[in-house]
């Protein structure tokens, strides 16, 4: 029987005049449409595929970045990821193009960052094959200390 | 229990047994460390170089192709050499498996021949180096720490490996695992020969892609490491920040020894400026030119990256010496236009490309490949028409040249001393910028150019080299 994967996805919103919209779809369904206040933790279960797609949408930038009288951005409407969890296999976003997947923004931009500052999708694809092989050899690890 | 390691060449390279394999085995034989060497890009090459497949086959790795994009029948032809060569790995009853992730195009290859082996034996400790470890042209070890991350290797290299993989096999204090600094060795000791059997130097001949004159036996070895120049668009400074070269008569002397232990005829060089220091360069080449004529050996050729200088940094008798060796060269030209090779700090002028080409002009020296940039960020129509008109200038010595190479339009490896010009702006790829100083050189633009040289290219039937994939690089970052 094929592991089930529990998701797990840290982000953090920072609020111009409003919060991020972000909207998470899980192999092309949406599992998470809303704002993101501060931080928020994100909690999903998945049976894998061979389409094993996770896409982070930022969808309601617009230009309300508040600056002050010297033009100096004050707050600015954006979203950060974190960290992208699949059980216990952590992939720590928060240092910058640690790994290489990218976020595409509208204008087709395409930038290896887990910052959203534009309206785009931050897509984490992976391998059905490379996720049963860790989850197998994580279970070996575990079987061999019990 | 004893360490063995196997060594991996994993696809694509070019089709001869690796020198930096051979020069790390030495390595690790001298330490008295059981390892071999398992080429499986010459393998790939044995396989499908002659088959239909051949060309999706380098698409795949070229391009990086996940399997939601690869043919049914393509992915069971991958999966079987994956699955071939894991068994095979295994069958060499490894402790280590060291995979040599040489450019990004051996990322793909390189992460599923770790899944085989670790499916099929997951003892065995996976341990990968090489520059496809970093993300092009930037010291983050982003492909390193993606292996770990899914546990497709236990280790990583960060930088030159030689010494540290010696150092990590017996038990020692070494830098593994480090995503963020490109570890280098200025006191590198690069004397050790590098020996290749009878049978190894004939596939030298056999699959090289575009064998030089000489068909008999290929020694592929290298002289130096790194560069003197410190080119703006370049990325070896980046990742190496000094030159060093073998002794010249430590060099000679594996080369004597080739031709006369194994009647080699050609050498390959991988040095990224053969000639960083012409003292060393030319004594070197008085050594060989000696021998060459008292032994009355005339069939010998020898190739490597050389670096054009100002007609006042070239001592006239490096031609004649040049000549007597068999030299083939390949050199990055660049630019014809002043302005443009100033920016670039290539420290030479149009008018000593023309100088070095004229004095060149002599029986045994040609042209491995000549190199250009179209498209540099500053590089305005009049630029490019001086370009357009250098290159028509060369076709005089097409005789000697063998390729030529014009990329695929300027690309800025990110930290090069381009990527910090002001009012540059850089996208995801290397060749994804646009420079607001110069803002008629869209993308567009830029590959109109290209297009326009490639015309160029085809009404005087200039030999391109490895234009398909060059196309195929075009073709992918256009389709974004």
């Amino acid at each position: 029987v094929d592991p089930t994967i529990k998701l797990t996805i840290s982000l953090t919103g920072y609020s111009g005049r409003a919060w991020p919209e972000i909207k998470i779809l899980v192999q092309d369904q949406v599992i998470w449409d809303r704002p993101v206040e501060n931080q928020q933790i994100i909690h999903h279960e998945f049976s894998p595929s061979d389409n094993n797609s996770i896409q982070i949408v930022h969808h309601n930038k617009n230009n309300d970045t508040v600056v002050d009288a010297n033009n100096n951005i004050v707050q600015d409407r954006h979203c950060l990821i974190n960290y992208i969890k699949l059980n216990e296999l952590v992939f720590d976003l928060d240092s910058f193009s640690r790994y290489n997947y990218p976020f595409v923004a509208e204008d087709n931009e395409s930038i290896i960052t887990n910052y959203l500052g534009k309206n785009g999708t931050f897509y984490f694809n992976f391998e059905y094959p490379f996720w049963k092989l860790w989850y197998n050899l994580q279970q070996r690890s575990v079987d061999s200390k019990i | 229990m004893n360490k063995k390691i196997v060594l991996v060449s994993v696809p694509r390279l070019d089709p001869a047994p690796q020198a930096n394999l051979r020069f790390l085995l030495k390595k690790l034989q001298d330490a008295n460390i059981d390892s071999e060497i398992f080429d499986a890009n010459l393998d790939l090459y044995k396989r499908y170089s002659d088959l239909p497949s051949w060309a999706d086959i380098e698409r795949w790795g070229i391009q990086q192709q996940d399997r939601q994009n690869t043919s049914n029948e393509l992915w069971q032809e991958l999966e079987k050499s994956f699955s071939l060569w894991a068994e095979q790995i295994i069958n060499l009853h490894p402790t280590h498996v060291g995979i040599c992730v040489f450019t990004g195009e051996s990322r793909n290859w390189t992460q599923w021949l770790c899944y085989h082996i670790r499916k099929a034996n997951p003892d065995i400790v996976i341990v990968l180096g090489g520059k496809g470890i970093n993300k092009p042209g930037r010291p983050n070890a982003d492909f390193g720490e993606y292996c770990l991350s899914w546990n497709l290797c236990d280790y990583y290299f960060n930088g030159e490996s030689e010494l540290e993989l010696v150092n990590f096999l017996q038990d020692r204090p070494c830098i593994v695992n480090n995503p963020d600094t490109f570890v280098s060795f200025n006191d590198l000791d690069l004397s050790d020969f590098v020996y290749y059997s009878n049978d190894e130097y004939q596939l030298t001949s056999k699959w090289y892609d575009q064998p030089i004159n000489v068909q008999d036996k290929l020694l592929k070895t290298y002289s130096t490491r790194g560069c003197v120049k410190k080119c703006t668009f370049c990325d070896v400074p980046l990742l190496r920040s000094n030159w060093s070269m073998r002794s010249p008569q430590n060099l000679f002397d594996e080369i004597r020894f080739a031709i006369e232990e194994h009647n080699v005829r050609s050498i390959a060089f991988t040095d990224e400026m053969i000639n960083g220091s012409n003292k060393q360069f030319l004594a070197w080449l008085e050594l060989l030119a000696n021998y060459l004529e008292k032994n009355n050996i005339q069939d010998f050729q020898w190739e490597s990256q050389f670096g054009l200088k100002s007609k006042q940094s070239i001592p006239t008798r490096t031609f004649d010496l040049l000549d007597r060796t068999g030299a083939a060269l390949t050199i990055g030209i660049d630019h014809f236009s002043n302005a443009v090779l100033d920016h670039m700090e290539k420290r030479y002028k149009q008018d000593d490309i023309f100088w070095f080409f004229e004095n060149a002009n002599k029986p045994k020296i040609t042209y491995k490949i000549l190199m250009f940039i179209v498209g540099y960020p500053t590089e305005t129509l009049a630029d490019f028409e001086i370009f357009k008109n250098g290159i028509v200038e060369l076709f005089q010595y097409q005789p000697q040249i063998q390729a030529w190479d014009f990329g695929q339009t300027c690309s800025i490896p990110f930290g090069s001393k381009l990527s910090k010009l002001e009012n540059i702006e850089l996208g995801a790829q290397q060749v994804d910028w646009y420079y607001h100083n110069n803002p008629t050189l869209t993308k567009e633009e830029r590959l109109n150019r290209l297009s326009i040289i490639d015309q160029l290219s085809q009404e005087h039937q200039l030999n391109l080299t490895r234009a398909k994939a060059t196309s195929l690089r075009v073709e992918s970052w256009t389709q974004q």
